[in-house]
């Protein structure tokens, strides 16, 4: 289920749900926390939020150390709708001492989407700056998030970066200078798995593609070849032959640096 | 002031969603450009795009390409014939809004413009540097000696800095 690349099937994360809820029903105390918070992270991916959302509300009550808890309970008010709680679960999270530099940066890319969904795209903007900055050992799942809420706001080259960085974290291979479109078409299966994490994915990832396939638009064209009137191309000549002596600007340039 | 920045080739890892030259429209088409095109033209091998980072954020960008005026234009210039006259393209250049007036465009254009123009005629010929400019850079070029080449047609006009003048103001 962590893993970025296999794709679960619904049937298969339905499956998994109900025995975890039979497997909760007699489990230890200390392992209850985890056991909801996984519940939790299932009902997200079958879109079940307002479950989902107890569910890790239950695992954040069972033990209160933890902000990855609280952090995913955000993730689920997010798509609920429920902003301003989103915020002030991620604002207790922060309070809570995080398990790992990992669960700083999800709390930062909630952060981010909830100010986007909010309207304050430059708010969102510095927020997922922010959460890219303190990345730090690659990790897939992190990366994949990255990926999913880069195409929330939009990013969608952004986007498709993250989610080729998480199926290389995630099948062992080095990116290099690779487009990440290229590298992601090169590992079909794995891209599917990454894809179906969101739907915002999938859909950023699809026009990436379209993108890519096709010519440029006139006005991002480079031309290579110039075509000037005939009066401007003499003028050009003139220059060439008798160039101008430099300005100011060009000669302090120059001889700034090398000082 | 200028800050210090690390300038290189726009790797295909680097992040290029979050930058952002202003709201405008000729801004937004330079970032869409920064966004979209520069990393697979770069791949492709159909220009160089170089990046400058301060503190690891892309400050500004650059794109150049190695081009020529259409031979077919210049038969009748006599000292040129029927050479195609080849000169470095400037096609795109921004600064990050967070970054502006702290002399990146003036690293750029030193460090990965005029560099490039050296050395494109110091190994295969290069007669000066071209750019169709924007509205809003017309004046920004003109600080570093490009020309307007007159033309009713195009406005603002394309501008040019003759590799001759280049030279002059790198030697001592």
């Amino acid at each position: 289920m962590l893993d970025v690349v296999t794709p679960m099937t619904r049937q298969e994360l339905r499956t998994a749900l109900t025995r975890l809820r039979e497997y909760q029903r007699s489990a230890p105390a200390d392992e209850l926390g985890i056991i909801f918070d996984t519940i939790g992270f299932i009902c997200f991916r079958l879109e079940r939020y307002a479950e989902g959302l107890d569910a890790h509300r239950n695992a954040a009550r069972y033990d209160k150390g933890r902000a990855d808890f609280l952090n995913n309970a955000a993730a689920c008010l997010i798509e609920l709708g429920r902003y301003e709680e989103a915020l002030t679960a991620i604002q207790e999270a922060r309070k809570r001492p995080p398990m790992s530099p990992e669960i700083d940066v999800c709390l930062q890319l909630n952060l981010a989407e909830v100010r986007h969904l909010q309207g304050d795209r430059e708010s969102a903007r510095i927020a997922f700056e922010e959460a890219v900055q303190k990345l730090e050992s690659p990790v897939a799942l992190n990366l994949a998030h990255v990926a999913s809420t880069a195409s929330v706001l939009g990013f969608d080259d952004d986007a498709v970066e993250y989610a080729a960085r998480s199926v290389a974290v995630a099948i062992g291979a080095d990116l290099g200078e690779t487009p990440a479109l290229e590298f992601l078409r090169e590992h079909p299966e794995a891209l599917t798995g990454v894809a179906s994490r969101s739907a915002s994915l999938a859909a950023a990832i699809e026009r990436v593609g379209a993108r890519y396939d096709a010519p440029p638009p006139p006005d991002h064209r480079i031309t290579a070849q110039i075509s000037v009137p005939p009066e401007a191309l003499s003028m050009l000549f003139v220059l060439v032959e008798e160039p101008p002596e430099p300005t100011p600007t060009l000669r302090k340039l120059f001889h700034e640096s090398s000082s | 002031m200028s800050l210090p920045l690390e300038i290189r080739r726009l790797s295909q890892r680097d992040p290029r969603n979050t930058f952002s030259a202003g709201e405008d429209d000729e801004a937004k088409a330079l970032n869409q450009f920064f966004a979209q095109y520069a990393g697979q033209n770069d791949s492709r091998g159909l220009s160089a795009t170089s990046v400058a980072l301060s503190g690891g954020t892309i400050a500004g960008f650059v794109t150049i390409t190695p081009g020529a005026i259409d031979p077919s234009l210049i038969a009748s210039h006599a000292k040129v014939g029927h050479h195609p006259a080849p000169l470095l393209i400037l096609a795109r250049m921004a600064t990050d809004l967070r970054f502006q007036k702290q002399g990146v465009g003036e690293q750029l254009m030193h460090r990965v413009v005029f560099e490039r123009a050296i050395d494109l005629a110091d190994n295969f010929g290069c007669v000066g540097v071209y750019v169709d400019p924007k509205h809003r850079a017309v004046t920004y070029y003109s600080r570093f000696g490009f020309i307007p080449l007159a033309t009713r047609e195009a406005t603002p006009p394309p501008m040019f800095l003759p590799l001759k003048t280049l030279r002059a103001a790198r030697s001592p």
